[in-house]
């Protein structure tokens, strides 16, 4: 185990860093930009290393109700995203196939997608989020 | 990004063959490293002849790789220019397409005084009466692009355009398919979006028209005392259906943070629709456009992925191209909501 910081303190700082630190001593406005978005890409690490594995069980759960598949996950992250990756390209196919047109799986594939996309935007933007649910 | 001094070198030497006079370019500046091309400005002198004084410019020069497969080359770009300009559509007028200069293709236009950049022109005050000059003039504005003669500026067999059998809303969503599975990740909202487009397809346009395909604030050149002055990036000029036009500036990425007014963060749709209806004679019924918005959304989302993919394959390293693709979940929140939304415009459709 690594001393402290933790991985997330040392990306937080990192974006602390860029944004009050580096951004205003730039005068060059692309410049700026993109250490502006290098800023926020840090914060989103950030909150992922926090949100530990958590998202991914839920996301595997999901799933596996939704398409009616019984067990557990993997315990292992690498794995659990590879089962999250067979079980969502299953889904895809099915909805291409047409199952999820109308009926119970449709709407049950519907509220599945959008909390999906919620909680991967818990992570990526949690401010554009705010925005849309306030609208 | 090329060397300034290289291109001021091989740019002179080609214009002062184009021309035949002796010229020479001040002020060549790199303005914008756009996602598949570079924009440059300059000035081209020339001391004699009808033309003498400076002629303000804009060049553009491909980088390779583009958000879609289906982006123009230069010579394509400039005869659609070229076409919506002499069929009255406000753009900045034409002036040289150079079919090699270092290595690629390069296309000069004349340069119009005004502002572009989106961010500036939803929040700037200076852009206040401007903005409510511009949804009436973009309606106007793209009611003149798409009353372009695809016969007459040889167009047909040049741009990308539904097969025969095929509607435009057809052909888009035969390119979303391919472009997902190109990508070859697992998006459960696009397919449902997909699927949705596939079985509520509206009633094919009267004809296919010239489709700008990237008309949105951010491509239109603006002035504070009169509004539009001319629509730029022909480069996703493609043949399709009119409401694809009408719905690409209405995506919530290019409001540029004024969310609440539709049409790209300066007003709202209706006068924008009023005046595109009142000047191509086309409908614009609710429920096409709640379609069409749906489908922008998904494309752009398709975009994004596209983007950060470009990067990943090591094609072109781009920190702003990388990060779209953990913001595609925006835009697949959006389409989702908009499904929802487009199924209620049809049962309340007459």
């Amino acid at each position: 185990m690594q001393d402290r910081p933790t991985a997330d303190e040392l990306t937080d700082a990192v974006s602390q860093f860029l944004q009050t630190e580096l951004t205003p001593a730039l005068s060059d406005p692309r410049l700026r930009f993109r250490v502006l978005i290098a800023a926020n890409l840090m914060a989103i690490v950030t909150r992922e290393l926090r949100a530990g594995d958590a998202p991914l069980h839920e996301e595997w759960g999901n799933l596996a109700a939704l398409l009616g598949h019984e067990g557990s996950p993997p315990a292992d992250s690498a794995a659990l995203r590879a089962a999250i990756d067979a079980l969502s390209r299953e889904l895809c196919a099915r909805i291409r196939a047409g199952d999820a047109d109308n009926g119970p799986f449709a709407a049950a594939t519907l509220a599945y997608a959008e909390a999906a996309l919620v909680a991967r935007l818990q992570i990526a933007n949690p401010r554009f989020l705010e925005r849309v649910q306030a609208a | 990004m090329t060397d300034q001094q290289t291109l001021q070198t091989a740019l002179e030497q080609a214009l002062t063959r184009a021309t035949g006079s002796h010229v020479w370019i001040e002020g060549l500046t790199l303005i914008a490293g756009g996602a598949s091309q570079e924009t440059w400005r300059l000035d081209l002198c020339m001391d004699n002849g009808v033309h003498a004084g400076a002629m303000p410019l804009i060049l553009r020069r491909p980088l390779g790789g583009a958000i879609y497969g289906s982006a123009l080359d230069l010579p394509t770009e400039d005869r659609v220019h070229r076409a919506a300009y002499a069929a009255g559509a406000p753009v900045p007028p034409p002036y040289l397409l150079i079919d090699d200069l270092l290595g690629a293709p390069a296309l000069l236009v004349e340069r119009l005084e005004g502002e572009s950049i989106g961010r500036k022109l939803v929040k700037d005050p200076r852009y206040a009466s401007a903005r409510s000059k511009l949804p009436a003039q973009m309606g106007a504005a793209l009611a003149a692009i798409h009353a372009v003669d695809l016969e007459r500026a040889e167009l047909w067999d040049r741009l990308p355009a539904p097969r025969p059998g095929q509607t435009p809303a057809q052909a888009r969503l035969a390119q979303i398919e391919a472009e997902l599975d190109a990508i070859d990740e697992a998006h459960p909202a696009l397919e449902l979006c997909l699927r949705w487009l596939r079985r509520h397809e509206p009633p094919p346009p009267d004809r296919p028209v010239l489709v700008h395909g990237d008309f949105r604030i951010g491509n239109v050149i603006v002035s504070p005392e009169t509004g539009l002055l001319g629509v730029i990036d022909w480069e996703f000029a493609h043949i399709g259906d009119y409401a694809e036009d009408l719905t690409w500036c209405l995506i919530r990425e290019w409001r540029f943070g004024v969310d609440e007014l539709r049409l790209g963060g300066v007003g709202q749709p209706e006068p924008f629709f009023e005046a595109y209806a009142h000047a191509s004679g086309r409908p614009v019924e609710p429920a096409r456009i709640a379609y069409w918005e749906l489908l922008a959304n998904v494309w752009w989302a398709i975009g994004c992925l596209n983007q950060a993919r470009r990067h990943l394959r090591g094609e072109q390293a781009n920190l702003e191209f990388v990060s779209l693709g953990r913001r595609a979940a925006e835009m697949e929140l959006e389409a989702l909501r908009l499904m929802q939304r487009a199924a209620r415009a049809i049962d309340e459709a007459p």
